[in-house]
C-alpha cells in the first residue's frame, strides 16, 4: 500500500485492461484484468492504482475537477 | 490451450467479410513521424554536442582560452522483445474456417484464419509496439521518478509528470514521454510546460503555451521543422474549435480532412497524431526523438509452426528490439496536464 495521507472513494471506477500477461496460454486473446483506479492520462497511458498514490499526486489530481471526487483522506485505522 | 472461439458449426453460408477489431495504423513508423535508427544491435553510441563561444578583446601577447566544447554520449542497446501464443487449429475444425482447410484429417490449417485473425493479431502487435514507444516506463524507473519531489520549476519533476509515470503500466523498456522526464538516471532537460485537460474550448489557448515555450531557435531551423505531436483526440477538439463562428480559422488550419492526406497545422507547424496520452503534447524536431531498433521491419515479421514435429498446435511469435531516445533534450517542449 502506499504511503499517502490520501486514498480512493469507494466509487473510483473499475477498468478491464487487456495485455500480454505472464504465463498466458490462451490463443490469440489477451488477458484481460479488472482495475480499479484513474485513467488520468487515457486509457492508453495505463491506470494510477491506489498503491501508486502519493501526496503530490493525489494533492494535483485534488485541483482537477474531472478526478478530486475520487480522492479521499486516509482515516485512522486506514493502511 | 484452445482458442477462444464462440463457433457455430457450419451449415449454410457464412457473411463473407470477418469484421476485424478496428486499430489505428502504426503512422509513427509508417509515416516516418520521428527519426528511425536502425541497424542498432547493442551499445551504440549516441552523441549530442553543443558548445558556446566567447568573443573577447584582442591581445597580440598569450590568449586566455575561453568558451567550451561538450558533447554527450549515450550508450544505446534496444531492448528486445517478444510476443508469443500457441493455438490449436483444430478447434476452428467445425466453424466457417473449415472451408479454406484442405481435404483430409491431416489437414487443419486455415488459409482465411491465417489471413484474417493472423493478419489483426500482426498488426496488433506493430500497433502495440508504437503505443508502448509513446506511452511506456519500467517499474525501477517508477520508483525513481516516484522518489522525486516535484515542483513548478524547470529543474524538478512536474506533479502531472510524476502522475503519468507512476499510472503507465510498467513495460520493458522506457517510453519516449517519460525518457523526457527521465533519463540516464536523473531528471531530464525538457522544456516543461504545466498544462490543465485540454477541450475544444481550450486547445487554442494550451498550443500557445506550448508554440510559446518552443525555442526561436529551434523554430528558426529550416533545414528540418519543428513538429507538434499531440494525442488522436485533439483532432476532434480542432475540428470542434474551428466550427465555432468566432474562432479564428488561420489558427488551426486542415486540409485534406477525413482524406488520406488529411494535414493540420498551428502557427504553420505540422500537428501529428500519436498514441500519446491525453493533456499531452510535445513539440520537437523529428530527429530529436529516435526510435532505435535493430531491423525496423521485424515488427511485421511473423513466425508460426508447429510447436513440435509430433504436434498439431501451433505457435506465432514476433521478435524484435525497440528503444526511445531524446536526444538535444533542452530544445524540446514537453506539455502535461
Amino acid at each position: 500500500m502506499s504511503q499517502s495521507r490520501y486514498k480512493f472513494a469507494p466509487h473510483t471506477p473499475t477498468h478491464v485492461l487487456t495485455g500480454f500477461a505472464e504465463n498466458s496460454v490462451g490463443l490469440l486473446v489477451n488477458d484481460a484484468k479488472a482495475v480499479k483506479g484513474l485513467a488520468v492520462f487515457g486509457v492508453q497511458a495505463g491506470v494510477l492504482t491506489e498503491d501508486k498514490l502519493t501526496d503530490p499526486i493525489a494533492e494535483w489530481l485534488l485541483t482537477k475537477d474531472e478526478f478530486k471526487e475520487f480522492i479521499i483522506k486516509k482515516e485512522k485505522g486506514d493502511k | 490451450m484452445a482458442i477462444s472461439a464462440t463457433i457455430v458449426d457450419i451449415r449454410g453460408k457464412a457473411y463473407e467479410p470477418i469484421y476485424e477489431e478496428l486499430l489505428f495504423e502504426n503512422k509513427t513508423v509508417g509515416e516516418n513521424l520521428v527519426a528511425f535508427e536502425d541497424d542498432v544491435k547493442a551499445n551504440t553510441i549516441v552523441t549530442s554536442a553543443s558548445v558556446t563561444v566567447n568573443m573577447q578583446a584582442y591581445t597580440s601577447g598569450a590568449p586566455t582560452s575561453s568558451g567550451t566544447l561538450t558533447t554527450a554520449d549515450v550508450a544505446i542497446t534496444p531492448v528486445k522483445v517478444m510476443y508469443y501464443q500457441e493455438f490449436d487449429p483444430n478447434t476452428l475444425r467445425a466453424s466457417r474456417f473449415n472451408r479454406t482447410m484442405k481435404a483430409g484429417a491431416w489437414n487443419t490449417a486455415s488459409s482465411e484464419f491465417e489471413k484474417v485473425v493472423l493478419g489483426l493479431y500482426g498488426r496488433k502487435i506493430s500497433y502495440d509496439a508504437e503505443a508502448k514507444w509513446w506511452n511506456n516506463a519500467l517499474a525501477a524507473t517508477q520508483t525513481a521518478v516516484a522518489a522525486l519531489t516535484p515542483g513548478a520549476g524547470q529543474a524538478a519533476v512536474g506533479a502531472a509528470e510524476q502522475t503519468y509515470v507512476a499510472a503507465v503500466t510498467a513495460g520493458q523498456f522506457d517510453g519516449l514521454v517519460t525518457r523526457m522526464i527521465y533519463n540516464n538516471g536523473a531528471l531530464g532537460t525538457r522544456i516543461k510546460v504545466a498544462g490543465t485537460t485540454i477541450t475544444a474550448s481550450n486547445i487554442k489557448t494550451e498550443y500557445d503555451k506550448v508554440y510559446a515555450a518552443i525555442p526561436a531557435l529551434v523554430l528558426a531551423n529550416k533545414d528540418e521543422p519543428c513538429r507538434i505531436y499531440a494525442p488522436y483526440s485533439h483532432i476532434q477538439f480542432i475540428n470542434q474549435f474551428n466550427n465555432v463562428a468566432t474562432n479564428y480559422k488561420d489558427v488551426f488550419v486542415v486540409t485534406g480532412l477525413g482524406t488520406p492526406n488529411q494535414k493540420v497545422t498551428f502557427y504553420g507547424l505540422e500537428v501529428v497524431f500519436v498514441p500519446l496520452p491525453e493533456n499531452c503534447i510535445i513539440a520537437a524536431i523529428p530527429s530529436h526523438l529516435l526510435w532505435a531498433t535493430d531491423l525496423i521491419s521485424d515488427i511485421n515479421y511473423m513466425e508460426m509452426n508447429k510447436i513440435a514435429n509430433n504436434r498439431d498446435d501451433m505457435f506465432v511469435k514476433h521478435v524484435f528490439t525497440i528503444f526511445a531516445h531524446v536526444s538535444n533534450q533542452a530544445m524540446n517542449v514537453l506539455y502535461l496536464g
